[in-house]
């Protein structure tokens, strides 16, 4: 009982420093610790939780990013795989399977077509998109909900007082839910095209 | 491990090769199999998101491109020329459970209740090596015991035509009880289409 007591007094007031923010003031605060950068990496865990399954699938393994459109992923063994996405064009890499493949994205959905929102001061939460944010301490919590009806019901970005992100969680609508949580994340290495190749 | 112990239900994280000629396509994701013609299976992108979900009952198909809101639906019969897609029709045969006629049997030569002739290649301990129909090949590999029942944890279909599939299971379980809503699609907003117009390019 003593210790259910200690237990109340100690998580209240953590709880209680969870205050609302402005959404625009919370992507303005990812803004401007992206528009800091001019590459970034970081160690990266992916956990999927799916709906029908109790168990979770965890990855770990590596991002990389250089501006303006240049993304690099691997993925460690048991699911090991690499992924390079230079704008609209992805390229995979199964390494076990030596198998490589290559998807376009609709133009509308490449990574400079995002970036460019971010170039400027925000003005506005993006059309479409319900947002809310809260401050913890020095951590920042946004929430993006899409309102129409499409695979992601939302997206949870948690960052810190820099505007770094710290972990991304993806809802799909079936109910499966990805949380990737970034680790060491250094920004402005330096980063060449080597360090975006596949093999 | 019992090799006369059977899979009822099954649930395993896969990875996924497909190999159509020069083309090929890998993944990873989840499957979720109950014995004897129901299967569920989700392909994951890299970042962890659900690229597509492929859900079989009997001879009934339907095919969610979740990133697309769209579905494809029909019968096994109506499905297109897509590597995606294929193998896929072989999938009820890969898991029937075959066991010898009798202990030490090697080869079995049978004729099917379709008519089409089947052999079947046995293991010292009964397992199923090999078993052939008509052209369309599967290959099981890796045997584990999961509860005491024997599970492959590598299993390679060829069908007649070629094309190829490799399924890797990882850490599968087995038996255990299934979520009523593990065969059941989330289609809210989502387009169904007949199977017949998934996209063959």
């Amino acid at each position: 009982m003593r210790l259910l007591a200690v237990f109340i007094m100690v998580t209240l007031p953590l709880a209680a420093n969870a205050a609302p923010i402005p959404p625009l003031q919370a992507l303005e605060n990812l803004r401007q610790g992206f528009a800091e950068m001019r590459d970034f990496t970081a160690e990266i865990t992916q956990e999927k939780q799916l709906a029908v399954m109790k168990r979770k699938l965890v990855s770990s393994g590596s991002v990389r990013f250089r501006k303006p459109d240049l993304f690099f992923m691997e993925l460690k063994p048991p699911y090991a795989s690499r992924m390079v996405l230079r704008d609209r064009a992805i390229e995979l890499y199964f390494p076990k399977e030596k198998n490589r493949q290559q998807i376009a994205l609709p133009a509308e959905e490449g990574l400079s077509r995002w970036l460019d929102l971010l170039a400027k001061p925000l003005t506005a939460v993006p059309e479409g998109v319900e947002a809310k944010a809260d401050l913890t301490g020095e951590t920042q919590t946004l929430t993006l909900s899409p309102r129409k009806t499409g695979q992601v019901r939302a997206i949870t970005l948690t960052s810190g007082s820099d505007g770094r992100l710290r972990k991304l969680v993806i809802e799909e609508r079936n109910g499966n839910r990805t949380a990737i949580t970034f680790h060491r994340l250094k920004a402005n290495v330096g980063l060449g095209e080597k360090d975006f190749r596949l093999e | 491990m019992n090799p006369a112990a059977t899979i009822d239900t099954l649930t395993s994280s896969v990875t996924i090769s497909v190999k159509a000629g020069e083309k090929g396509l890998s993944g990873r994701g989840y499957m979720i199999m109950r014995s004897p013609d129901q299967f569920r299976l989700v392909i994951l992108s890299p970042f962890g998101t659900t690229v597509a979900e492929m859900f079989m009952s009997g001879d009934h198909l339907l095919y969610v491109a979740s990133s697309q809101n769209l579905a494809y639906q029909g019968v096994l019969s109506e499905l297109p020329d897509a590597p995606a897609l294929q193998g896929w029709r072989l999938l009820r045969w890969t898991t029937e459970r075959v066991v010898p006629e009798k202990a030490g049997q090697e080869h079995m030569s049978r004729r099917r209740a379709d008519g089409e002739r089947e052999t079947v290649d046995f293991d010292a301990q009964g397992l199923v090596l090999k078993k052939r129909v008509d052209g369309d090949e599967v290959r099981y590999e890796g045997y584990q015991s999961v509860n005491g029942v024997p599970v492959p944890t590598t299993i390679e279909i060829t069908d007649r035509i070629g094309i190829a599939v490799r399924i890797t299971l990882d850490e599968p379980e087995v038996n255990m009880p299934l979520d009523e809503k593990a065969f059941v699609p989330a289609l809210d907003g989502v387009t169904v289409l007949p199977l017949s117009q998934f996209p063959t390019s």
